[in-house]
């Protein structure tokens, strides 16, 4: 999952960033609305953190651009105006959620995972495919009740896949998604991580749709 | 309040019905005065007449030709003690040499005519029987060594009686002139300062918050004044407006530093960052607090606000649908569009939005937001009720959370209900704040404002 977070304060921007890092998602900064603009107009983003405060170009105009644009990423915007006006005027803008500063990084972090969440169309935090569980917010995998241990790109890579089930996703996409935009994209690594998965989670649940890329279906595990 | 210098009315009818009073009082003398003198102008020339006829009977030549009988055109001077008499002396010796019956043998007093010419002399005295009288006498010289010194006198009372009478009724017909003049004075007060009372209503409708400034029409002594109130209640609003705007932006340029702090000192257990993270905490609250109590305090004196009740609500609930999507509650709102509260918007989204939130946090599935309004004795309201299907309150809870006081309210800034802004803007606004049960099994909270009913 990839998110963009754009925050003007150094500082504050670089907590967000740590954290979400930390929680797993694949993450861009920017610094101003312009910036941030640009980022959201050209790479795919699963979530966007957006301070409404912004130089150059403010939140709002920003949001609003992007959804003129037909972006639809899920949008949490910071807000250090915490009156109900400028919560209903971010909502009309596009956005999905707000949260007032100050806040505790532990509220966007469950903010911008129930925005993914909800993208993806999943009610709860846990998904399920077959005999396969993931809980989001503990980032833990069970198959049959049984913990699985899985590195943190395998963890993206299955995460990616289960909210999006029955949908084919190239290894272009994985590696948009699981990946900031630093990073030396090698599409090779994807199947190595795929060939993993399947050996730790023993299910031949993902399926390669040759030439185009992976699947996973929603139901029982295919026979 | 500016202390009175007694009523405007009480001095212009003061100073009306002095001006009157003396006018009146000068007018009445000078009428009387003038009427007396033509009176004994007409008196005077009655007596000169009867003295002229009474030297044409009397004199033929230099000799006296008179008797004592003789009626020269008035039967008065016959009739004993008339108060009509006459009577002629020698104009040297002063010897009486005639005079008429109706003296009845008394002497009219001499005279101090001088020695000689042709001289007309008027003169008021008692005569017998203690009658007032008025006299005219004539010296008539018909020749150089004869000169007779004739008196006439006629009864002057009547002449006092129809001047006592002129005095009266002229005392009458002024007095009730001047009644006339006072109702006349009273309408031109009531109708002259209406202006006044005008702009009194305006301004007490603006201090209610009805208007934003004083509307209509004034004449040009009172416009100016007008123009000026306008204007300080104008520049009133902006610094109000100006000084909000300084504590918002000042309070919210804090808060991503103190969410900065906040999270640097959150993952670790150094004792200092314990410290950090409680002194941020309390920082914000009372930013939180502090901003909340300067737009409260900001608002009592913003008048003439005016806030569309479903546009907000409907706001509102946008708002709310997105962001407890996840339970995916019905948020229902039946506003009717006319409905206008008579208040700020902001303090109005404050109150709706808090409870609408509350209740969203709590409901199962379904929020119902309903309003109307209603016909007041003294003004018209409106009732707003936030009912959920949520657990609803457990009853000590609802009361404890009627009754907490505005000290606890001072001490926890943002409590966990978020009631105790609700509550401290419903008291400013003078209305009323209830939480009952509702049928649903839920809470139902019923909040009563003051509403316009301008259209």
């Amino acid at each position: 999952m990839r998110v963009l977070v754009v925050e003007d304060d150094k500082d504050l921007n670089s907590q967000l960033v740590e954290a979400l890092k930390d929680a797993g998602y694949a993450v861009d900064a920017a610094f101003d609305g312009e910036e941030g603009q640009f980022l959201g107009d050209t790479e795919p983003y699963d979530a966007v953190v957006l301070d409404i405060g912004l130089p150059q170009l403010d939140g709002l105009s920003v949001l609003e651009q992007w959804r003129r644009d037909g972006r639809t990423m899920p949008v949490l915007i910071l807000t250090a105006r915490d009156r109900w006006s400028d919560k209903v005027q971010g909502i009309d803008a596009g956005a999905d959620d707000y949260v007032a500063k100050p806040f505790h990084i532990e509220e966007v972090l469950a903010r911008v995972r129930a925005l993914v969440r909800r993208a993806a169309g999943h009610a709860s935090n846990e998904l399920q495919c077959g005999a396969i569980r993931l809980d989001l917010r503990a980032a833990r995998v069970t198959v049959d009740g049984n913990p699985v241990k899985l590195t943190s790109h395998e963890f993206k890579v299955l995460e990616y896949l289960m909210h999006h089930t029955d949908k084919i996703i190239t290894r272009t996409e994985l590696t948009e998604h699981l990946y900031d935009q630093d990073f030396d994209r090698d599409s090779n690594t994807i199947e190595v991580f795929i060939g993993r998965l399947r050996k730790k989670l023993d299910s031949d649940l993902i399926e390669t749709v040759r030439g185009l890329g992976y699947r996973i279906a929603s139901g029982a595990a295919p026979e | 309040m500016a202390g009175t210098t007694g009523s405007l009315s009480f001095r212009l009818a003061l100073y009306s019905a002095a001006g009157s009073t003396i006018a009146l009082i000068a007018a009445g003398i000078i009428f009387t005065t003038l009427f007396r003198q033509s009176v004994e102008r007409n008196f005077d020339d009655r007596l000169d007449f009867l003295s002229r006829a009474l030297v044409g009977a009397s004199i033929a030549g230099e000799r006296l030709t008179l008797d004592q009988t003789a009626a020269i055109g008035e039967p008065r001077f016959a009739l004993p003690q008339s108060g009509w008499y006459w009577q002629i002396r020698d104009g040297a010796s002063g010897e009486i040499l005639a005079a008429s019956a109706s003296l009845f043998g008394n002497i009219l007093p001499e005279l101090d005519l001088p020695a000689s010419g042709d001289d007309i002399r008027v003169h008021a005295f008692r005569g017998p029987g203690g009658r007032q009288l008025r006299s005219l006498e004539r010296r008539v010289q018909p020749s150089d060594i004869q000169s007779y010194a004739i008196l006439i006198a006629g009864d002057a009372e009547a002449l006092a009686e129809d001047v006592t009478r002129f005095r009266n009724t002229i005392t009458l017909t002024l007095g009730l002139f001047s009644i006339l003049l006072a109702l006349g004075a009273a309408l031109l007060i009531r109708f002259g300062l209406r202006p006044l009372r005008k702009l009194r209503a305006s301004l007490s409708r603006v201090r209610l918050g009805e208007a934003e400034r004083l509307e209509g029409q004034y004449p040009s002594e009172i416009a100016p004044v007008v123009d000026d109130l306008n204007a300080l209640l104008k520049s009133n609003r902006e610094i109000v407006e100006r000084a909000r705007t300084h504590v918002g932006n000042l309070a919210h340029a804090l808060k991503t530093p103190l969410a900065v702090l906040q999270n640097d000192a959150a993952d670790s257990t150094d004792p200092a960052n314990a410290r950090v993270r409680e002194q941020t905490q309390v920082m914000n609250e009372q930013i939180t607090h502090h901003l909340n109590r300067a737009r409260m305090a900001a608002h009592t004196n913003v008048i003439g606000a005016v806030t569309p009740v479903n546009e907000v609500v409907e706001g509102l609930a946008r708002v709310m649908r997105k962001v407890h999507q996840d339970k995916g509650l019905m948020i229902h709102v039946a506003i009717p569009e006319h409905i206008k509260f008579r208040g700020e918007r902001h303090d109005f989204e404050e109150m709706v939005g808090n409870l609408i939130d509350n209740a969203c946090k709590w409901a199962n599935s379904h929020v119902v937001v309903r309003a109307s309004q209603m016909r007041g004795k003294s003004r018209d309201s409106m009732i707003l009720t936030v009912v959920d299907d949520g657990p609803g309150l457990p009853q000590d809870t609802e009361s404890e959370a009627l009754s907490r006081g505005e000290r606890l309210d001072e001490t926890k800034p943002g409590s966990g209900l978020g009631l105790s802004i609700v509550r401290e803007l419903v008291r400013i606004y003078d209305g009323n704040l209830v939480l009952e049960a509702s049928e649903v099994g839920g809470l139902r909270v019923r909040l009563t404002l003051p509403v316009s009913t301008e259209s």
